[in-house]
């Protein structure tokens, strides 16, 4: 608890030095007075995990009931979405997809925010060589072709979930660091970080309690526009074959597993994709809104 | 000149950073590329053999100590599966890339610059929301879904465009379309958002005042204001295209290096793969290069600055 | 500053024009058969691959071919060769050539050429094809040894330009069909020499005697082959081929419905597509050919301890709908297989199906009769089916599928996918519990079936079996020795008998029907014996 309130007003205390009055809580909430869009967006976000958190609840079936002979149905009463090439029900499966996909979505974007961050942030206080090793090992992940080092990580570590979550990581945590250290960096020389080192604060405190904490806004947007690329980035290495693993399902594996009967039974593909396109726009409109209200040094990067 | 010069130096760590990181990488996957060569049938003495025969008995110092060694020849290594030299490879693969990744720019930054001028003009009414529609498909849409119904609609239904890529200018309209339509999504949101912030300026209004008209206003000053992120960005997406084409150039059946690089990983063919990426590599750091140069010439500031 | 942004715009678009240019070519007049297939062709060297026929099928010719005759048996025919004997041992083949053979090059095929071939198919070094000739007098001492430059392998003895002979050192009744699989291409001694490394892979040293000519070949593209102007045998209906690589099968459905390929092989696509697309609007244009081959799901005695039980694996096998597989997942195109031989396949004998039957209670009573209880999950024991990423989309719903029936009979067999090298490699080093795989014939003798998998204890382990009985492995590698055919037979099905009935070292799934779809170009088709993917375009008939 002590570590929230230092934070509160560690933001308080810089954003009243910047001339800003109002707190994240007061920001979210003139988002979604101004901007209809990503309070929809962030309505439909919540609705979609809740659908996931209540799968089992929710779903009619289990996750991987085959049943041969039913397979390939159209929607009917029994099955509202039909059934796949296994005869499974495919709204059960877009709820268990869910699951997954979001988890795909937001544990990549975790680690790479804290990689990013605490690198970042080293970086950008120590500078010097630390900073130089730390930058390069960026520009190094930064330099390799996305999709073909996700590919080599897979391919080493062996397709499952966490490594999914490594290979989708491995190239956002730099464009983390480089933001949290640009700004680490001119928020090094503000009088309030010098005077919290005059009074001989520790270098690790005021990293993370002093610094830390105003780049937040940035990392709430970075973090929202992270989670749409990920489940995005995870349909394409399920198109290659090496994203989530059958019999489990995500909604990249599912419209990659329905797209050959796209001309006999094309619900079955275009329904995981229309979802993904939904959330995918859902988290780009609210990283946007969160944009405009939290972060006015980002808009212009 | 100096700066470009101090860049290019700058760049070399990054590289050697990458030569060594890829090669550790492709050391530790597993799968044996003697195995995938030999297929179904094999006898112990034939694995031997072929092991011996691509020097992957010898310990990985010295493996990596002679392919450094010829990196620095120009020799990328011979291909385990075609027997062939990497760099033959991949320079028979890399005009395809090219065409395919220019094109793809050129659509993405017409579409882009253009849905993100009406957009911004429009704001907020049914043009607008068009436009940014568009471009927003682009960007939400897995991209094998994107090749897959460009192709079905426009050369299946209404057979306007082959269904594959032989090389031709036309057969590269829709792969080009496919991988450009996500670039010039946030590239339509990124004029329309720096336009509207331009437009909100002081001195927009000054020359509103002076009665100039708003489509001369905008077209004079504010594009010259708002498109410096925007053409930074556009430098980086060719970088990103030529190295993120896998998925396209597979739907179109395009022989490209992004097909090189997934055939070999299938392969375990290590030198085409080291050689794949490493190449890619490098024109991404050439097109970080450019970018940065565009940037300092174009911004006055950061002229100045410097 | 604009300058130069116009200058790099400029720049990019003229880029873009001519970056291509040149790299389109189209074929020139004569009728052309157009192909397409999503793998791409790697070489044309038969002697380097065991599964890129294409070419070597086309350009080149054996010494025998096999053909279906109308029984629907496969039947080994003469084709390089006009007459042949073999000695009572059965260990002598005299062989006679024909005298009005030349290669594309004009050159006369020789008995010389085919003694070097033969004696390179054992010799050069990285081949994947040596152990067809582990019979033939002096296979010891020239395997891979790089050797085939200067003298012929002891074995092959060459009278004159059309007279050679073949020594073995064991009889062996399957041999002659061997030299009737696409491995044993004949090649010109002269080109292959002057070629060196580049043979395989420069097209312009691709010169044989067969019906068509690799004219253009591109990686991941594809390749064109033209006329033979000297072949020997009837022109074929097209004069030429024009074969794409095309990665997607979707793709490639939409393309052959667009008239832009002539053969389309139905392998990628699931068969429920196949029937909704094909088997309507063109049904009189599907062929079927039976695929010499037998799907079995193997099960590892080594790695797991409930698999090493052979009540386990009988249950396993008990617990398997093959039926509804084959009518849901391959639409029913297929039957049900109950040993090692599929029909067809010389070796094969109806004493040893019906032996299997779908009994999911009787599996239970199996297990639990043999003490096995459930566990916390309602699981009696568990075990992992790998598969293989390169499996065909109707593979691995079978896989899947099975999973589903074993687990719903209390059986926890779960699902790992493995990309393609790392399945070759976990399965070479034995490691897998179980997968789902086809073994297709290369030569019509079930030698090449069972010793594959049974020939020896290193290759029961090296395709993750397990299987140790080596009295019975002593006895496959011995059954080729046995001179009386009738007698051979009977082995080889006791031999099918104690592995696959009593033993249950792998469970027979089922025979696939292959199938293709004609457009209106062709008018007929004849598909490879045992029903490969690549065949003779010169059995591909015209449509007027």
């Amino acid at each position: 608890m002590d570590e929230v309130k230092a934070m509160d007003f560690n933001t308080e205390n810089l954003s009243s030095q910047i001339g800003e009055k109002d707190g994240i809580k007061e920001k979210l909430w003139r988002m979604c007075r101004q901007n209809k869009l990503a309070a929809v967006s962030a309505i439909v976000i919540l609705l979609i995990i809740l659908l996931a958190v209540f799968a089992p609840v929710i779903a009619p079936y289990g996750e991987s009931d085959t049943s041969l002979t039913e397979r390939l149905a159209g929607p009917s009463s029994e099955h509202i979405l039909g059934t796949d090439y296994l005869g499974r029900d495919v709204f059960t499966r877009l709820l268990y997809g869910a699951r997954v996909s979001l988890v795909i979505g937001v544990m990549p974007s975790i680690i790479a925010l804290v990689v990013g961050v605490t690198l970042g942030l080293l970086a950008g206080y120590l500078g010097g060589w630390v900073d130089y090793v730390i930058m390069r090992v960026a520009d190094v992940m930064l330099s390799i072709p996305s999709l073909l080092l996700a590919m080599v990580v897979m391919y080493i570590m062996g397709t499952s979930v966490v490594t999914l979550f490594i290979a989708l990581s491995l190239t956002s945590w730099a464009s983390v660091a480089r933001v949290v250290r640009s700004q680490t960096l001119s928020l090094k020389e503000t009088e309030y970080v010098e005077a919290a080192r005059s009074i001989g604060v520790k270098r690790w405190t005021i990293m993370f309690r002093h610094i830390m904490p105003n780049c937040i806004p940035s990392l709430i947007v970075l973090f929202t526009l992270n989670i749409p690329s990920a489940i995005l980035s995870e349909s394409s290495l399920s198109f290659l074959g090496i994203g989530v693993q059958p019999p489990s399902a995500s909604w990249g594996l599912m419209v990659n597993e329905a797209k050959q009967y796209l001309f006999t039974s094309p619900w079955l593909c275009l329904i995981p994709c229309l979802v993904i396109m939904v959330v995918v726009l859902a988290f780009n409109f609210l990283g946007d809104g969160l944009r405009d209200v939290l972060d006015p040094y980002m808009k212009k990067q | 000149m100096k700066q470009v010069l101090k860049r290019l130096i700058g760049a070399i760590p990054v590289l050697i950073g990458v030569v060594l990181l890829i090669f550790l990488m492709l050391r530790v996957i597993p799968g044996n590329p003697v195995l995938t060569l030999l297929g179904e049938h094999y006898s112990d003495a034939a694995i031997e053999r072929l092991t011996l025969s691509m020097g992957l008995d010898k310990p990985i110092l010295v493996q990596f100590f002679n392919y450094v060694i010829g990196l620095f020849q120009g020799d990328l290594g011979t291909s385990y599966k075609y027997s062939r030299a990497v760099s033959e490879m991949i320079m028979d693969a890399f005009p395809y890339t090219l065409k395919l990744a220019c094109m793809g720019v050129v659509f993405a930054w017409v579409v882009g610059l253009t849905s993100g001028i009406i957009a911004a003009i429009r704001q907020n009414r049914l043009l607008d929301r068009m436009f940014m529609g568009f471009a927003l498909m682009g960007v939400s849409m897995p991209v094998f879904m994107t090749s897959l119904f460009l192709q079905y609609i426009f050369a299946f239904q209404l057979k306007w465009f082959p269904l594959t890529s032989t090389g031709s200018f036309i057969s590269m309209i829709l792969p080009a379309i496919a991988l450009g339509w996500n670039s010039a999504g946030s590239i339509a949101r990124m004029t329309r958002s720096s336009l509207i912030e331009v437009m909100q300026a002081d001195y927009i209004d000054t020359a509103k005042a002076k009665g100039l008209f708003k489509a001369a206003v905008i077209m004079k000053h504010a594009l010259k204001n708002s498109l410096l992120p925007v053409i930074t960005m556009m430098a980086l997406q060719l970088a990103s295209m030529l190295s993120g084409a896998v998925i396209t150039e597979t739907v179109f059946a395009i022989p490209g290096i992004g097909r090189l690089a997934t055939t070999a990983i299938g392969n375990r063919d290590m030198p085409v793969l080291q050689g794949t990426i490493l190449f890619t590599t490098v024109i991404v750091i050439l097109g970080n290069l450019l970018a940065d140069l565009l940037y300092s010439a174009l911004d006055p500031r950061i002229r100045k600055g410097n | 500053m604009k300058k130069l942004i116009v200058m790099v715009l400029c720049a990019l678009l003229a880029a873009s024009l001519f970056a291509g240019a040149g790299m389109a070519g189209e074929a020139d007049a004569g009728r052309t058969l157009n192909i397409a297939w999503t793998g791409d062709i790697e070489t044309y060297d038969a002697h380097m691959t065991t599964q890129d026929y294409c070419i070597p099928i086309n350009v080149f010719d054996r010494l025998f071919e096999i053909v279906i005759d109308e029984s629907g048996s496969a039947q080994l025919v003469n084709s390089l060769v006009t007459d042949y004997t073999v000695s009572e041992d059965g260990m002598t083949f005299d062989f006679t050539l024909r005298d009005d053979v030349k290669f594309s090059d004009g050159n006369q095929l020789t008995a010389d050429d085919v003694a070097y071939t033969f004696t390179r198919l054992v010799a050069v070094e990285g081949s994947q094809q040596e152990y067809l000739f582990e019979t033939v007098a002096g296979y010891e001492d020239y395997t891979g040894t790089g050797n085939f430059h200067d003298a012929y392998i002891p074995g092959i003895t060459v009278t004159d330009d059309t007279h050679f002979t073949i020594q073995l050192t064991t009889p062996y009744a399957g041999f002659l069909n061997i030299l009737g699989s696409p491995a044993c291409c004949i090649f010109e001694k002269s080109v292959v020499e002057a070629a060196g490394d580049a043979f395989g892979q420069d097209p312009a040293f691709c010169i044989g005697s067969g019906a068509y000519t690799l004219d253009s070949w591109t990686r991941d593209l594809g390749a064109t082959l033209g006329s033979n102007e000297y072949y020997w045998g009837e022109k074929p209906d097209f004069a030429s081929v024009n074969i794409q690589i095309i990665p997607d099968s979707d793709t490639l459905s939409m393309m052959f419905q667009m008239d832009q390929v002539d053969i389309l092989d139905c392998t990628n696509m699931d068969s429920a597509v196949v029937a909704a697309v094909y088997k309507t609007a063109y049904a009189e244009k599907i062929v079927a050919a039976p695929r010499l081959g037998t799907s079995y799901m193997a099960l590892n005695q080594a790695t797991n301890e409930a698999l090493a039980d052979p009540t386990v694996r009988k249950a396993i096998a008990m617990s398997i709908d093959r039926q509804t597989i084959i009518d849901q997942l391959l639409n029913g195109d297929g039957q049900v297989v109950d040993g090692i031989y599929p029909e067809g396949l010389v070796g094969y004998t109806e004493e040893n199906q019906g032996w299997l039957t779908y009994d999911p209670e009787g599996a239970v009573k199996l297990l639990e009769e043999a003490g096995y209880t459930k566990d916390d999950n309602g699981y009696y024991f568990s075990f992992v089916i790998d598969n293989d990423e390169n499996n065909s989309s109707t593979r691995q719903a079978v896989i899947m599928a099975i999973s589903d029936m074993l687990q719903k009979n209390g059986i926890n067999a779960t699902v790992n996918n493995n990309d393609h090298s790392s399945w070759l490699d976990k399965r070479k080093a034995g490691e897998i519990d179980s997968y789902v795989s086809t073994w297709t014939a290369d030569y019509n003798d079930p030698d090449n079936f069972i010793a594959t998998f049974w020939g020896s204890e290193s290759r029961a382990s090296g395709r993750s079996l397990g299987y140790t009985n080596t009295e019975i492995m002593d006895r496959v590698s011995s059954a080729p020795t046995i001179i009386d055919e009738a007698e051979r037979l009977a082995e080889y099905a006791a031999l099918e008998k104690k592995i696959i009935e009593e033993d249950v070292s792998w469970i027979p799934l089922y025979q696939e029907t292959h199938l293709f779809v004609l457009s209106n170009n062709v008018s007929d088709f004849i598909p490879h014996w045992a029903g490969y993917s690549d065949y003779a375009f010169a059995g591909v008939k015209a449509a007027n």
